[in-house]
């Protein structure tokens, strides 16, 4: 095989024993990688209906089919479960370093199934593997525990080589909207996936490997991955707004077009946001740029608060941090939103749900629902300090942390208001207020792990290609029309082409997917064409949609928040509006071969190959 | 004449360089511990290393250098194949690895994908 490393590792934690599988090829070309080949063995294995912290579960990491191969951002990979938080399929996008390097040691996937009685860590050196005791480094952060980790190679350039994803203290104390991070600043950070790998008694991963990844056609490979290069350094987006400010370099844009939210969603459009922007971190505290493995736009890099309370070095933030940690928070300090942001990757936290309940809870604190004595501080709107403090009690399950760790409505319901809680099945709202792009309402509505976003960046056309172009592509944000079918193709086409191939969604603004397509095409030497691609991508959907269903989330759980549903926008083109999702929904099902429960008909599963797959 | 020249500050660290050396010096292999180009991290920083001649012995000296008030073994910054370090050579076969500027005309693959431009060619007299 050719891309894929072509062996999968399978660790049984209970019995402390593993095994070598091949990996099939059909299995391969059908699912291509990541949470393709993820989400089939996820359905085939696991009951969707067990407890996600029980000993039925599975954590699988599945590495993107391109990890490794030098494609351009080639490099995104996916830890997936069934996930504690929403009850549905889980799968957690992540970066770095560590996917290449298990691609290098040999493995596609690790699939860890069981529970190991003590704390354990895998280490995966080629071919040699063993499971190992963590007791000393249960109870560190994710900081200290890589830096242990690295300390124990006797060979310091072995060290530098050797990659790890480990949990931090949430993820062990079972907080449902832990991360498992890698690289100390990658997060795998939805669904609660860190949770998943905590009850498994796995601590960490560690991964070095020498072996070789192939592509099927070195020419045709080199040159497209040489078309790419071009293409991302002939788009101004990719090439220097990305470097130079990361994703968030879109939060002043964002702001003026009323995606951005203020205050658990209540405003929108605030002058203050500027102060936020991806250009001040920037500007004020980026020491320099770091990119993952192959990838030419480097979002991230360190950055450093020089003094005061907030003091410290962390990493730079991406959009969703900014906008929800930031402003949706009411705050507009780069210093509190680097701590906050930096506390969440050291205890491994999702710095996007810990953000959704910090702007809940100072909500609710704020209309006189939570009392200061229970909180134990004062919780206003913009109180970075009471947001690090939550953060670090969430980590711990202390305090109101007790209430955050269990996720979703959690809090808001404690205090009598579930509806403050902004999210959708269970998970934090993403930071792009619905009100202002209806395409991204549906896409939110309709993501198959909860309130999440880049299933299908529709922003591309409703708001980007507006102001950047191309403007043939741009479309009414706040029109219902078309919207279904963009959405469909969107989540389709990402699924199999960017997600699974192991691209970044990031990259698409500079190498669209004509220029993605041709990498995966010569590195797998696979004879696809890109309709097939993007059928394999639809039925990765449909087995995820099931999943979900056979757990129990159905249609009832397809809804926006009740404020984004009720209270019109204040500003921007859907300014006294709202989204009409009910009636998209209706069209959306049908578009999907779905019945009006959003259940796939039989005839539609039988079309892409998955017939008696029905509920 | 023309020269490698290395920018350290602006290297990201993304390794395409590595991924290209190999694919282009192997057959239709990408594997960065056999490439002739390497990225050493220290400290959140960047040092891309291109290999030189293979050495038999280690230093007899170890050395370390200080550059910005940040201590580095100045063996991370070496271009030798040596073996006090594994890097330069093949993993599997030892075979020590030897940058040949990717032939004549040079045209390194690692510079064609260094997208940062910590990697550039520039033509000294």
């Amino acid at each position: 095989m050719h891309a894929w490393a072509g062996k999968i590792l399978r660790v049984d934690l209970s019995e402390r024993e593993y095994d070598i599988e091949d990996l099939d090829p059909y299995f391969a070309k059908m699912y291509i990688g990541a949470q393709g080949t993820a989400t089939r063995i996820l359905y085939d294995e696991v009951d969707p209906t067990i407890d996600a912290l029980g000993e039925e579960n599975k954590l699988i990491f599945s590495t993107g089919a391109l990890v490794g191969t030098g494609a351009v951002t080639g490099i995104r990979s996916v830890w997936a479960a069934k996930s504690p938080l929403t009850g549905g399929i889980a799968f957690s996008n992540v970066g770095g370093y560590f996917p290449a390097e298990v691609k290098f040691a040999g493995y596609d996937m690790i699939i860890f199934e069981g529970i190991a009685d003590d704390p354990v860590m895998l280490w995966i050196d080629d071919d040699e593997i063993e499971i190992m005791d963590a007791d000393h480094l249960w109870g560190k952060d994710v900081f200290e525990t890589e830096d242990i980790i690295k300390s124990e190679i006797d060979d310091p350039w072995k060290a530098m080589d050797t990659r790890i994803a480990s949990i931090g203290p949430a993820g062990e104390n079972l907080v449902k909207i832990a991360a498992i991070m890698s690289d100390k600043h990658r997060a795998a950070a939805r669904c609660g996936i860190g949770a998943v790998m905590g009850s498994k008694n796995l601590k960490a991963v560690v991964a070095h490997g020498t072996k070789d990844v192939s592509v099927a056609v070195p020419e045709a490979f080199n040159k497209s991955v040489n078309a790419a290069l071009g293409a991302i350094r002939a788009s101004e987006r990719a090439s220097k707004v990305f470097p130079a400010y990361g994703s968030a370099g879109l939060v002043n844009f964002y702001n003026e077009v009323g995606l951005l939210p203020h205050m658990n969603f209540k405003k929108m459009a605030l002058p203050e946001a500027h102060k936020i922007s991806g250009q001040a971190v920037a500007d004020g505290y980026l020491i320099r740029n770091q990119g993952c493995f192959s990838c030419p736009m480097s979002c991230g890099g360190p950055a450093e608060v020089k003094e005061g309370p907030f003091e410290g070095v962390s990493h730079r933030p991406e959009y969703e941090t900014h906008a929800l940690m930031g402003p949706n928070c009411g705050i507009y300090d780069p210093e509190a939103l680097l701590k906050g942001n930096n506390e969440c990757n050291r205890l491994g936290i999702d710095t996007m749900d810990m953000a959704c309940q910090v702007s809940c809870a100072m909500e609710l604190y704020e209309e006189g629902h939570l009392p200061e004595s229970d909180a134990g501080m004062k919780l206003n709107f913009g109180n970075g300090e009471a947001l690090v403090t939550l953060i670090q009690q969430t980590a711990y399950r202390e305090g109101l942390g007790e209430l955050i760790a269990e996720g979703g409505a959690t809090l808001a319901e404690k205090y009598g208001q579930p509806d403050l809680f902004i999210g959708v099945k269970k998970m934090g709202y993403a930071g792009y207020d619905a009100r202002n792009a209806y395409g991204m309402a549906l896409g939110v509505v309709t993501s198959t792990r909860g309130g999440c976003h880049c299933r299908a960046y529709t922003l591309v056309r409703e708001a980007l290609a507006h102001a950047f172009g191309p403007k043939e592509m741009a479309v009414d944000p706040v029109s219902m029309q078309g919207k279904a079918e963009m959405l469909m193709m969107m989540q389709n086409m990402q699924t199999a082409l960017v997600d699974c191939a192991g691209f970044c969604q990031f990259s698409m603004s500079g190498q669209p997917p004509p220029l993605l397509f041709p990498q995966l095409a010569t590195a797998t030497g696979v004879n696809y064409t890109m309709p097939e691609v993007v059928i394999n991508g639809e039925r990765i959907w449909n087995l995820q949609k099931m999943f979900n269903l056979k757990a129990g989330i159905t249609k009832a759980d397809d809804v926006l928040p009740k404020r984004l549903r009720e209270e019109p926008a204040t500003a921007g083109p859907g300014k006294g509006k709202n989204p009409d999702v009910e009636t998209m929904l209706k069209y959306y099902y049908m578009l999907r071969g779905w019945d009006e429960e959003g259940v796939p008909t039989p005839q539609k599963l039988a079309e892409l190959g998955l017939e008696g797959q029905g509920l | 004449m023309q020269r490698i020249r290395i920018d350290q500050a602006k290297c990201t660290g993304c390794r395409s360089c590595e991924a290209a050396c190999s694919l282009k010096h192997y057959e239709n292999e990408i594997n960065p511990k056999k490439s002739r180009i390497r990225v050493c991290m220290v400290a959140e920083r960047f040092y891309p290393v291109i290999s030189g001649p293979p050495t038999e012995a280690e230093c007899t000296s170890k050395v370390d250098v200080i550059i910005e008030g940040q201590e580095h073994d100045e063996c991370t910054l070496c271009r030798a194949a040596c073996p006090s370090r594994p890097w330069f050579r093949e993993p599997d076969t030892d075979i020590a690895l030897k940058c040949d500027f990717c032939g004549d005309p040079p045209e390194p693959h690692c510079v064609q994908v260094c997208a940062a431009e910590a990697l550039t060619m520039v033509e000294v007299q």
